[in-house]
């Protein structure tokens, strides 16, 4: 992937692009779908997310924080801004994460590719309603609250259900350092 | 600057996950922008929303070979180094004294805000939002000494001190200290002695995607 990610930004490379593209556009807008955006929106999000990609391909520095993550944060940005419809909030988070890639110590820069393996397993193993916590969240773009309706709770324990979710994957990042 | 008071993890999750409203997500930004501590769980939990979206069921678009030939014909932006030195370049866009990104949301040095008094000793500035915004974002600034009534959080509450300092029942909160509570708390804020205490208060709901065509899709989503 860091090499696709090369190729765009040294010599603005349209079949390297093409293969992120078909990994991460599908997905994008699957997701947004999921969140609720109807398929045409979510298409024109997802080419959209993916358009940054191609044109901010360097300003993301290889190892400096995974890709799948920078897409995501585009992805859900732009989401943000046009719910919003209002420049200039989007943009935020993506420079805070150029901020956090530089905080980084270079010797987590080099396992990026182990968190994501290792925050995949993690997930998996996460107890059930950890997980549906966590899913409705970040999947299907419920709110706190909404969660708590959704699933009877109150709201007190979707909160700590997501504290004990994000305690359990840190320790998949802790194994790295 | 020394910051004691972070943001809850559920609520950074949130705000990783963009499910929190803009007010709310506009003052926990603000925070996570001196915060190096937030900030690196913030990556954490962007890492985790990274690995979720590679691992999502796939969604076809249904002719992206005329956006691949667009996107081909125009070339990348060429490669200008990221900004070295944390937060140089949000410094650089910032548009008042305000943390970043309030500091663009507010558009004004605090000098120049047209505060309201609200009661003896607490002046208040509510900060317009987006039209679709269904939260509110507020400037208060409260005089040294001074006691708030005590109260209650109805709902998802978060305030960043932005100069002088206040304490309750948990501590003494500082420029840069966010209170992130939860919702049966009650306290009873006393400003400390010498100074004004100038916070930025956000309550919040979040935005939804809008139109009849996605409301219809909702329900069925969702199943």
């Amino acid at each position: 992937m860091n090499d696709l990610i090369r190729r765009i930004a040294a010599d603005g490379d349209p079949d390297a692009f093409k293969e992120l593209f078909e990994q991460f556009a599908p997905r994008v807008k699957a997701v947004l779908i999921r969140q609720g955006a109807d398929p045409a929106t979510a298409e024109e999000l997802a080419q959209e997310t993916m358009l940054a990609v191609w044109r901010k391909a360097s300003y993301y520095v290889e190892g400096r924080g995974n890709f799948a993550t920078w897409v995501f944060t585009i992805a859900r940005n732009l989401r943000i801004d046009r719910l919003r419809r209002q420049k200039g909030w989007a943009e935020i988070d993506e420079d805070l994460s150029t901020h956090i890639a530089e905080d980084m110590p270079p010797d987590e820069q080099l396992m990026q590719t182990e968190i994501q393996q290792l925050v995949g397993e993690a997930l998996k193993k996460l107890p059930p309603d950890q997980t549906a916590v966590i899913q409705l969240s970040y999947m299907e773009g419920l709110s706190q609250s909404e969660i708590a309706n959704k699933l009877s709770l109150p709201l007190g324990t979707v909160k700590s259900r997501m504290r004990l979710a994000y305690q359990r994957l840190r320790s998949a990042f802790e194994e790295l350092k | 600057m020394t910051i004691k008071r972070h943001l809850d993890d559920a609520t950074l999750m949130s705000l990783s996950a963009g499910t929190l409203g803009e007010a709310l997500s506009a003052v926990a930004a603000a925070h996570i922008g001196i915060c190096s501590q937030c900030r690196g769980r913030l990556h954490e939990m962007d890492t985790i929303g990274g690995v979720m979206l590679a691992n999502a069921e796939p969604n076809p678009l249904t002719d992206p070979a005329r956006f691949l030939e667009q996107v081909a014909a125009s070339r990348p932006e060429v490669g200008i180094a990221p900004v070295s030195g944390g937060l140089s370049r949000t410094k650089q866009l910032q548009a008042s004294d305000l943390p970043a990104p309030l500091s663009w949301i507010v558009g004004k040095n605090i000098a120049d805000i047209p505060w309201k008094w609200i009661g003896p000793g607490v002046a208040s500035y509510a900060v317009p939002l987006s039209d679709n915004a269904t939260s509110d974002l507020r400037l208060l600034k409260v005089a040294p000494n001074k006691k708030l009534p005590e109260h209650g959080h109805s709902g998802a509450e978060l305030t960043l001190i932005i100069s002088g300092a206040y304490r309750d029942k948990f501590g003494v909160f500082g420029p840069g200290d966010i209170a992130d509570m939860d919702q049966d708390v009650e306290h009873q804020p006393i400003v400390e002695p010498g100074e004004d205490c100038i916070c930025v208060v956000a309550f919040d709901a979040p935005a939804k995607f809008k139109g009849p065509f996605a409301r219809i899709l909702q329900p069925l989503i969702r199943m």
